[in-house]
């Protein structure tokens, strides 16, 4: 059923909720796990500044070495726990708006099932914040395993 | 200067056709914003081409395209004759220093914004919090000026009256922000910058042409027009305008020209440091464009001041119906006007001016919102950011400072060009000594830089607080001894808002050099980062200074 | 760090890779600028504005303070020979018509800047061929990113 499924990463606990269920369907399956960061050009054009989304641009990510090691520690949490399962892996970094380049790998990658994290956000902090999550099931069609992060406490 | 500003000359009503080169102009530069911003990405591992030194030169002239230069620079050489050659020379000539101490080191050290800089040359998240606080104050200081040029000149094409006009264009700039952040990225830039020289010098060519002032070179041929000019546009040192003031106000601008961050967070995205100095000698001379022009429209405006009102050339300069300072400011348009223009020419100026102000504004409030949502907030307060988070705060700081801005505008303090030449005083004095001693001298450390940092901002708060303020709160205006004067005159005097560098860079040198001295040394690795920017071994494309000292078999930095 | 050199990180001199017996090396031979280049550390060697302590310094800082020197006094000149002597700077141009302080400042100024921009952007380039430094080519090529060298930005690492 499942050859290749993907898990976005942004690091963030919530995102760390939906590894243990990616890495179970891909071992179940026999699935290649895809381990997706994306630098939020929007981000880096905000917090940043617009001169660092050229340097993105340019080619020259590899020297912004503050972004990439956050990027590779993401998927580095998935990549280890693929590695305690024996699941296969791969590592990708892109940069553009999350949910369309989400929406676009598992296009050109023939993606089968994509697990994502959620906040389960409502009301004003949904409204401001947004949901990655969520826009990206609408930019898709490939089915989404949404897993919710629930604070312990 | 309690009265809302208006320019009495200026034709003040709407007109269509202007009104549509505005919006076409601010089309382009939305649509090509969009365009790489939707551009895809998967080239961010492999160095592609590199931006070139011409284009380079072009975003550099694009980020000085401000009111200031557009509009407010013309203003100073028609009001205040002599004395507003020294804007002239503080814009200009700041730059070979900047070449020469500042571009390619920075281009070394490789980090993302200046308060990073500060931070990581000098090991401290206390002397973060100052870079970003004084880069945002910088910035709002800065986008009022900016302000008060785009509702001044939006009353020429809108004609509105002037607080309803700054509303609605600093609407349009945080809109703009909102859909297409990337107005400051070098392709846009380069393009901008096509639009607004030749806004600019189609409307010099053409009323100097169209008044028999010029032909082929008004930059120089407007010499002719000195002997029917009043004395005053010309002689030197008159009215209070004293030599100390002009030394003061050049040298001011000069070294806030290196000391402003988005100047210099341009150095980060060249090639190599032969690209950071070739690009910052075209840089200039794309500036100079327009600066060897600006006083030329100067001149021109100033002898239609006085044709079109029927008076004597002195009458210009002094009297009952002297240009205002809110006529001066617009003169550039004005002149066209003036000459009897078509609209849409007269239109075309205007617009260009208002999408330099719409630009410049723009990119100082990225600059603000890198400041609060990734100095402030991501590195200083919640480490644990996440991305949408950044971005959240980047937009609030955006809509926050522009709403301060708006209000600031309404009632400005100065003119478009003093306005602008308090943010540089400011960076000059507090983040110019950083960044030069932070490259040149490698025992710079923590305790100097927060010493220096902090005497800076207290000598420009209260260079304002003394010369500025009494004109909007009236208890201190009692105090000083009527509005328009200042608290301490004494230190008025000497050190300026405008001109408060002359005293403070030197006095914050020898702060942070004294306290430095007085106090342990750097950590090695910090001294080696510092060498690594002066190395002339290239550094590979991949790498930045810390990168190259870590790796050589030091310790990362400590964060203290 | 993830990200490391082509040199080991104990090799003493970070000179690009020669080896510390290479002959060039060798103490009592004249040594041309490139070579002193190539000999000297630069991670070692303290960055003093005011006392140079390497070749390139010496020579880098000479470029710099000269063009300085010029650029204070085409910048500041005009206008302090204006308050020092105010009828002789006044006096109009013969065929340009400008009195000769404003046209100094107004023209002369910038345009200055702009020329000694240019001299030093070039002079820098020169003393950049002296010492045999080209930036064109990577002198330490980075080890290419796990991505990197390929346009496919595929950052996988395959299990």
């Amino acid at each position: 059923m499942y050859s290749d499924i993907l898990i976005p990463t942004d690091g963030s606990e919530t995102a760390k909720a939906a590894v243990d269920h990616a890495v179970d369907h891909a071992q179940r399956y026999g699935a290649r796990l895809h381990a997706l960061y994306v630098v939020d050009i929007d981000a880096v054009n905000f917090g940043l500044g617009t001169e660092q989304v050229d340097r993105i641009r340019q080619g020259k990510f590899g020297e912004m070495t503050e972004l990439k090691e956050r990027a590779e520690a993401a998927t580095g949490v998935v990549a280890d726990a693929a590695a305690e399962h024996d699941v296969e892996v791969r590592e990708e970094i892109r940069a553009g708006t999350p949910h369309d380049v989400i929406a676009d790998y598992a296009d050109d990658e023939g993606i089968d099932l994509i697990v994502m994290g959620s906040h389960g956000r409502t009301g004003v902090r949904r409204a401001l914040l947004g949901s990655v999550t969520e826009r990206t099931l609408r930019s898709t069609h490939v089915p989404v395993l949404v897993v919710d992060y629930l604070d312990e406490d | 200067m309690t009265v809302p500003i208006q320019a009495e000359a200026l034709d003040i009503s709407f007109k269509l056709l202007p009104a549509i080169i505005v919006f076409l102009m601010m089309a382009s530069f939305l649509i090509i914003g969009f365009v790489f911003k939707v551009a895809d990405t998967e080239g961010m591992w492999v160095a592609g081409r590199g931006i070139g030194n011409i284009e380079n030169g072009m975003a550099i002239g694009a980020n000085w395209m401000s009111a200031a230069s557009y509009l407010g620079l013309a203003g100073l050489v028609a009001l205040a004759g002599f004395y507003g050659l020294a804007f002239i020379v503080g814009w200009t000539t700041g730059y070979f220093v900047l070449l020469i101490f500042l571009a390619a080191q920075m281009r070394r050290f490789g980090k993302y914004t200046a308060p990073d800089f500060v931070a990581d040359r000098f090991n401290s998240p206390m002397a973060r919090a100052l870079a970003a606080f004084t880069t945002l104050l910088i910035a709002y200081v800065y986008s009022v000026g900016q302000a008060r040029g785009m509702g001044l000149v939006g009353q020429y094409v809108f004609g509105l009256d002037i607080i309803p006009m700054i509303v609605v264009m600093m609407t349009i700039t945080v809109g703009y922000l909102a859909l297409s952040g990337m107005l400051g990225a070098t392709k846009n830039m380069a393009v901008q910058y096509v639009i607004l020289i030749v806004a600019f010098l189609a409307g010099v060519y053409v009323v100097g042409f169209s008044q028999g002032y010029s032909t082929v070179l008004p930059q120089i041929e407007y010499g002719a027009l000195f002997s029917e000019l009043g004395r005053q546009f010309s002689e030197p040192f008159i009215g209070g305008n004293s030599y100390y003031l002009w030394v003061a106000t050049a040298f001011s601008l000069i070294v806030g020209t290196c000391g402003l961050p988005h100047v210099l967070v341009r150095f980060y995205t060249v090639e190599s440091e032969r690209t950071a100095r070739w690009s910052t000698v075209w840089g200039l001379f794309f500036i100079l464009l327009l600066y060897w022009a600006a006083p030329a429209m100067a001149a021109f405006g100033v002898d239609l001041f006085a044709a079109v009102n029927g008076i004597s050339s002195d009458a210009v300069f002094s009297g009952e119906q002297a240009m205002s300072g809110a006529e001066g400011d617009v003169i550039v348009v004005l002149a066209a006007q003036f000459a009897e223009l078509p609209t849409w020419f007269v239109g075309l100026v205007a617009a260009g001016a208002m999408a330099a102000a719409i630009a410049t504004t723009a990119g100082l409030f990225i600059t603000a919102s890198s400041a609060v949502a990734h100095d402030i907030y991501a590195e200083l307060i919640n480490p644990d950011a996440t991305q949408r988070q950044q971005v959240l705060i980047g937009r609030a700081t955006i809509v926050g400072i522009g709403a301060l801005v708006t209000v600031t505008a309404f009632n400005p303090p100065a003119l478009i060009g003093e306005l602008v030449a308090y943010a540089f005083s400011l960076a000059g004095v507090v983040l110019f000594p950083m960044f030069f001693l932070g490259l040149w001298w490698e025992n710079t450390n923590r305790q100097g830089a927060l010493a220096g940092m902090t005497v800076g901002l207290l000598l420009w708060f209260t260079s304002i607080i003394n010369s500025v303020l009494p004109a909007y709160v009236g208890f201190l205006a009692d105090v000083a001894g009527g509005s328009g004067q200042a608290l301490v005159p004494i230190y008025a005097q000497y050190v300026p808002p405008i001109g408060a560098a002359l005293v403070g860079t030197p006095l914050v040198f020898l702060v942070t050099i004294g306290v430095s001295m007085a106090t342990p040394e750097p950590p090695l690795e910090t001294k080696r980062m510092v060498r690594q920017c002066h190395s002339p071994e290239p550094m590979g494309q991949q790498q930045s200074a810390e990168n190259i000292v870590s790796d050589s078999g030091g310790d990362a930095p400590a964060d203290d | 760090m993830s990200h490391n050199n082509s040199r080991s990180s104990d090799d003493a001199v970070t000179d690009g890779g020669r080896a510390t017996d290479d002959a060039a090396t060798d103490g009592g031979v004249a040594t041309t600028a490139a070579q002193k280049h190539d000999n000297t550390d630069y991670l070692s060697e303290e960055v003093n504005l005011l006392k140079p302590s390497t070749a390139y310094m010496r020579d880098h800082l000479r470029i710099v303070w000269t063009g300085f020197i010029v650029w204070a006094l085409v910048v500041f000149g005009p206008v302090t020979m204006t308050v020092l002597a105010p009828g002789v700077m006044t006096t109009t141009m013969p065929v340009l018509g400008f009195p000769w302080h404003y046209f100094l400042v107004a023209f002369g100024a910038p345009t200055g800047a702009l020329i000694l921009a240019a001299v030093y952007a070039r002079q820098r380039d020169k003393l950049d061929e002296k010492y045999g430094i080209d930036h064109d080519t990577d002198a330490e090529p980075a080890e290419p990113e796990p991505a990197g060298s390929e346009t496919a930005a595929d950052g996988g690492k395959q299990e």
